[in-house]
């Protein structure tokens, strides 16, 4: 099981369609994946066996951990790049 | 949550002049406000959280931006508005707050939280990745036009 951070800036909750759409890309890949969806503030506290960080917004911060930009999964722009890098760090 | 009442006409202009992102911004509170979906401080709220999560988008065909706030007790019905400007003006960069977009299309938000508002908020993204909808926004004169296509694809 690979665990997964999706965050964003919170209020609207843009993570939630960052999240629902690497739910799908994970599921139509065959990898069973958990993920925390929770607010960029709140990422520190969260690190704990986590494989790959998905923002909808830039991070400066290096949590060390594989990070992805999801803005491709709010926009539509580079969709399939962003896919295939999240299914590299998760392969 | 009711789609059908998440827009109308009177929430949409389409040939709008702003001079810069708080203009645009205003205009589009003030639609809001004049139909009575928000408190003239949620505005205020979108302003204050421009500046620490900003907006912009680029998308394939254009820039657009999607002002919002938390809401408070300051929403008193779920709706949308749209504001087209003949100029673009600028917002800076939801991805990357360092980066500018040239922003024609704005969405002002005022949606209260619950499990609805994230579905909605998912079909919502899904018009603006369909570039044949949103040159459809972009070129149109109607108004009405822009109403039904939006809540066709929001249903």
């Amino acid at each position: 099981m690979k665990k997964i951070i999706v965050a964003c800036g919170g209020a609207v909750a843009t993570s939630t369609v960052a999240a629902s759409a690497i739910k799908d890309l994970c599921k139509a890949n065959q990898i069973p994946v958990e993920i925390i969806q929770i607010l960029m503030s709140e990422i520190e506290s969260n690190l704990d066996g986590v494989d790959l960080i998905v923002t909808t917004m830039r991070i400066k911060k290096d949590f060390g951990k594989p990070y992805v930009n999801g803005m491709a999964f709010l926009s539509g722009v580079n969709k399939e790049t962003t896919e295939e890098q999240i299914l590299s760090y998760l392969k | 949550m009711n789609i059908t009442n998440l827009l109308n006409e009177k929430l949409i202009c389409l040939d709008g002049t702003a001079a810069d992102s708080t203009e645009a911004i205003n205009l589009l509170g003030t639609m809001m406000v004049q139909d009575g979906y928000i408190h003239p401080s949620y505005i205020g709220a979108i302003h204050k959280r421009e500046i620490n999560f900003p907006t912009g988008i680029v998308l394939a065909s254009c820039g657009i931006a999607l002002p919002h706030a938390t809401p408070e007790d300051n929403v008193f019905k779920n709706g949308i508005a749209v504001l087209r400007l003949k100029q673009p003006v600028q917002f800076h960069s939801m991805e990357n707050p360092d980066d500018n977009v040239s922003v024609t299309l704005l969405f002002m938000l005022a949606l209260n939280g619950s499990e609805n508002h994230l579905n909605m908020l998912q079909k919502l993204f899904a018009i603006f990745q369909q570039e044949a909808l949103v040159r459809c926004i972009q070129q149109t004169t109607s108004a009405q036009e822009v109403c039904q296509l939006m809540l066709d694809n929001l249903k």
